[in-house]
């Protein structure tokens, strides 16, 4: 009998080396159960390595990973039978017919089958039972996917990147579905998109992952908050080293700085560097997000 | 048995404010042109995240807020309903709250160089529309 | 899983009527121009690799469209234990597989029996299973190579090549080859986890993983060892085989003329008729005695030694030996009709083999067809206990009669009258057991005979030792030694003992699974190998530096004391070959 531990995944000190790069690097992450949680970062950052090795399919070099509270390396099949796992290539055996694979997921899942899930998912998509999977195309396959996931109605469902391929239709009814018991205990998902507007709608949790290390755990809007946008007529070049800088840019003569966690001690900084007028304004949470990730990127000069 | 209020409002993608922002916004803005009127129920979280397409958690906190801020009440079994309009802001708050909020559209002014006077004129006309529509 | 295992053999099913219908006219048509049923081993053997290579073709593709991650996720995250899934997958496969291989095999001999009168024993059905089970043989090899980390994958496969160097017969030669099919399932069964890329993690599939990579790695360092070392040798000319054998040697002897072989052997000899021999031996003619045989027919055994079959010209009538009855059985070819059956006085002990000149060999009978009355008569037979090893050899007017205990030599007209007749002119009991024998050399005295014996079986790049021994026959049929000289080994004695200092345990492992469930085989029976001292010495040094070897990793990769401990004990018993699948495997610490 497993305990009731509170968090949906676990990892202690995590590290999983790819060659001589560190793929994840000491990871410490902890997401409680019940909500969703959204997961982004560059490609590379790590994403798709944490989720083999919460599954059980890769081992890493050392710390441990947890999901559901039963460590990821001996996951029985019980535990298999809460998760769900959904990644971008939506693998499916080619040779095997819609209707052979529907008859196989709800048999295996019988005690739990969310028809109502499935259903309506499978709704934007035209599929006929005697079509084999390979003659599907890749936003049917997704598309089916997904509802195959949903009708199994996990406890913790892990999408690596769910919507891309994904009509406008289809994207709408396959959130219409993650939302549908968000609120509840007993359904956490984790996700994984580059689709900032879609972990705005969705997320309670925004884990940024960069490079195999954490940089934040929080509700987006607390993360958007930590940065705003500072439009300030700075002569010259201005200065040159700005702590918490994450872009810089100098349009028309005029300095937009994209600053982290700054306050009214920046206004007083940039005045003492001959500023006379400077604004503050928040930052969209996709602005945000993407001046956070490339803060380390050598920009174009101003 | 009170049947639920409609509620137009929407969720703009490209808004810098934060989506809980826009629902506290939207509802008041409900409220004060008398689109939604005292008493009047309004949906369920589910029923407000399903609408707008979003995490039901993102509208509780919402809810909470306006709540927290007078402008609705719960009645427990029943749901949440528009409150009576109360002044729970005391005159220096609520001048408080004018600067801070002239300062930021100042702020957007400046940013995107609108002229002053041409600003003016809009904030004015949007107030007297405002009226118009509570009237109405 | 009963649905997996229902879409994978539907996955395979054209394939499967496909090859099965190419595979039955193929047989079929081979029925009408030959007797598959009486071809020579060499020809099943082919027929058998031919069944491997489907099985592993057929393994390796199937495995492979699992074997990318993404794709192994979604097949093994359910809610089902991964066993299950491999039985399902392994299942279809190996269904479709046995269907395309025994459904057109079946065919073949049901067909075979019901025209012209042909019939097909027991053991021609045991063949066809030997096949089925030589295809899912491979089939697991394919799975196991598309799965297993490439790293030391292919080394535990090379052991599976093992038993095609086996020594079994009939029955038990489906046992050995059953034995090896399970052991794969079971390896294959234990590469189907979560983690792909990681040895397994039970500490028994683990140690079954470790000891086939170690036999793999023994059977790479001697197999490949040796061939590397030979090249070498023979770039720089000095190759014994491949030029001028030193003088003494052992390549020499057997390269050498019978005479001067006699000479050579007989210059060291104390006799003091020895010159007067050697005399002789210039003036007379030298007769080679025909070597040991290497397989003799066993009933019951799978293929064949060589065809069981003979003709008689006069009658048009082909004779086939039946295993079942132990009679050969006429066919007239004009008409194919039944020409009865055709037996010895007193049996066959064995099934007989045809040596050349209408005689046949069986147990310790030497036969002979006779044309004119159409039968086999016994001509010779032997003491009891002694079975003939080698064809009959003319030697004057005398023919030799090879046991694995003695040289007989009798009257040649004894082919005419059998030995009530014309009993044994000399007995010569053999000074070492026939299978080392290399050649025998013999030459007519005045007074007798002079036999040369040359062992030298294994001694040329094998650890056996080698010398020629000149026994003299007398007129009344005595015998004695009156020569003996060690030939010296051409090969280096650390290229002869290779498999005893790279690991006398896996040798002696290797041997076993050769040699299991062997029938009577003449070349088995072979002077006892001395190792000397130095390579003992030298392989106890290796073993401890293998072990220190293991140890050092072990530290390294933190195993723990009671997983290193137990592979650098594992290394210190199988030796260098046990340090290499350590250092492939690369095992971690098992949490």
């Amino acid at each position: 009998m497993t305990t009731m531990s509170d968090f949906a995944i676990e990892t202690r000190g995590l590290t999983r080396l790819h060659g001589r790069k560190r793929a994840i690097d000491a990871l410490d992450l902890a997401l409680p159960r019940g909500g969703i949680h959204a997961i982004i970062g560059a490609n590379g950052a790590g994403k798709t390595t944490l989720f083999r090795i919460l599954l059980g399919f890769l081992s890493p070099d050392s710390g441990e990973a947890f999901v559901l509270g039963r460590p990821s390396a001996t996951l029985n099949s019980e535990d298999r039978r809460r998760i769900g796992f959904v990644n971008e290539e939506h693998s499916m055996p080619g040779w095997v017919t819609v209707a052979a694979v529907l008859a196989m997921q709800r048999r295996l899942y019988a005690d739990r089958w969310d028809a109502r899930a499935f259903d309506t998912v499978i709704a934007s998509f035209d599929l006929s039972p005697a079509q084999r999977i390979g003659q599907l195309s890749r936003g049917e396959r997704a598309g089916f996917n997904l509802a195959l996931a949903l009708g199994q109605a996990p406890e913790l469902l892990i999408l690596d990147e769910p919507t891309l391929g994904l009509d406008v239709v289809a994207r709408r009814r396959v959130l219409d579905a993650l939302i549908d018991g968000a609120d509840s205990e007993h359904r956490t998902v984790i996700y994984c998109s580059h689709q900032i507007e879609e972990v705005e709608r969705l997320a309670d949790t925004l884990v940024v992952l960069e490079r195999g290390t954490l940089r934040n755990v929080s509700a987006p809007d607390d993360f958007c908050a930590r940065i705003s946008q500072w439009i300030a007529d700075v002569p010259f070049k201005g200065p040159d080293a700005i702590p918490g800088l994450l872009q810089h840019r100098k349009i028309d003569g005029v300095h937009h700085y994209t600053m982290l966690d700054a306050d009214t001690g920046f206004a007083d900084f940039l005045r003492d560097h001959g500023a006379k007028t400077i604004q503050t304004m928040p930052v969209p949470l996709d602005r945000a997000v993407d001046a956070y990730l490339t803060r380390n990127h050598a920009g174009p000069a101003a | 048995m009170s049947r639920t209020a409609p509620v137009a409002i929407a969720i703009a993608t490209g808004d810098p404010r934060p989506i809980v922002r826009q629902i506290i916004d939207a509802i008041r803005r409900q409220i004060s042109t008398g689109e939604l009127s005292v008493g009047d129920k309004l949906p369920s979280v589910r029923g407000l995240a399903q609408q707008l397409g979003i995490n039901p958690n993102t509208v509780s906190k919402s809810y909470a807020q306006l709540a927290a801020e007078g402008w609705l009440e719960s009645r427990s079994g029943l749901g949440l309903f528009v409150a009576v309009r109360r002044d729970q802001l005391s005159t220096a708050e609520r001048e408080r709250r004018l600067g801070e909020a002239v300062d930021r559209f100042v702020s957007e002014v400046i940013a995107i160089r609108y002229p002053a006077d041409e600003a003016v004129a809009a904030v004015a006309g949007a107030l007297d529309a405002l009226a118009l529509a509570k009237r109405a | 899983m009963f649905e997996l295992y229902k879409a994978e053999c539907r996955r395979f099913r054209w394939w499967a009527l496909g090859i099965g219908a190419v595979h039955a006219g193929l047989l079929l048509f081979f029925d009408r121009v030959v007797d598959p049923l009486q071809q020579p081993a060499m020809v099943y053997q082919l027929v058998a690799g031919i069944y491997a290579v489907a099985g592993v073709l057929l393994g390796l593709f199937q495995a492979a469209s699992y074997a990318r991650i993404n794709q192994w996720i979604a097949l093994l995250h359910r809610p089902v234990s991964p066993r299950r899934v491999f039985v399902a997958i392994a299942g279809g496969s190996a269904t479709m597989l046995v269907a395309a291989v025994l459904v057109p095999i079946g065919l073949l001999l049901v067909c075979h029996g019901l025209t012209g009168n042909r019939f097909v024993d027991m053991r021609h059905w045991l063949l066809g299973l030997s096949g089925v089970l030589i295809a899912l043989i491979g089939l697991m090899g394919g799975i196991y190579a598309a799965l297993s980390p490439r790293r030391y994958g292919w080394l535990v496969l090379l052991p599976a090549l093992l038993p095609t160097m086996s020594m079994a017969v009939g029955w038990a030669a489906l046992a050995v080859q059953a034995v090896v099919l399970a052991l794969l399932a079971l390896l294959v069964a234990s590469v189907f986890k979560p983690d792909l890329a990681s040895p397994p993690r039970s500490a028994v599939a683990l140690a079954g993983t470790a000891l086939a990579a170690a036999m793999g790695a023994y059977l790479l360092l001697t197999v490949a060892g040796d061939m590397a070392f030979q090249t070498l040798w023979i770039a720089t000319g000095t190759h014994p085989l491949n030029s001028r054998p030193p003088r003494g040697g052992v390549v020499e002897a057997i390269r050498a003329d019978g005479a001067a072989l006699i000479e050579a052997g007989l210059a060291a000899s104390q006799d003091r008729e020895a010159r007067l021999w050697r005399e002789q031996v210039r003036l007379s003619e030298t007769f080679e005695v025909s070597p040991t045989i290497k397989w003799l027919p066993v009933r019951g055994e799978l293929t064949n030694v060589a065809p069981m079959e003979f003709d008689d010209e006069r009658r048009g009538t082909r004779w086939t030996f039946s295993h079942d009855d132990m009679r050969f059985h006429g066919v007239r070819q004009a008409d194919s009709t039944v020409a009865g059956t055709l037996d010895v006085a007193g049996r066959f002990e064995a099934p007989p083999l045809p040596i050349g000149g209408n005689r046949l060999i069986a147990g310790g009978s030497l036969l002979v067809f006779d044309v004119d009355d159409g039968r086999i008569h016994r001509r010779v037979r032997l003491p009891a206990g002694e079975t003939i090893v080698a064809e009959s050899s003319t030697a004057g007017d005398a023919i030799t009669v090879m046991s694995d205990r003695a040289l007989h030599l009798y009257d040649a007209r004894v082919l005419d009258d059998g030995d009530a007749k014309y009993p044994a002119l000399a007995t010569v009991p053999l000074p070492a057991p026939v299978g080392s024998l290399m050649r025998l050399d013999l030459v007519e005295l005045l007074d007798g005979y002079l036999l040369s014996f040359t062992y030298a079986r294994d001694a040329v790049s094998g650890p056996g030792s080698a010398w020629q021994q000149i026994v003299k026959v007398d007129g009344d049929g005595r015998s004695r030694t009156v020569a003996r000289r060690a030939l010296t080994p051409d090969f280096p004695l650390a290229a002869r003992f290779a498999p005893y200092w790279i690991s006398p345990a896996l040798k002696t492992a290797r041997d076993v699974i050769e040699n299991a469930g062997g029938g009577a085989v003449p070349m088995d029976a072979r002077e006892a190998v001395t190792v000397p001292l130095p390579i003992w010495i030298a392989t106890g040094l290796l073993a401890l530096l293998s072990a220190a070897g293991t140890a050092l990793l072990a530290r390294r990769r933190r195993l723990g004391m009671r997983t290193g401990g137990a592979w650098t004990l594992a290394t210190l018993i199988l030796g260098p070959p046990m340090l290499i699948a350590f250092w492939l495997i690369r095992p971690t610490r098992t949490l």
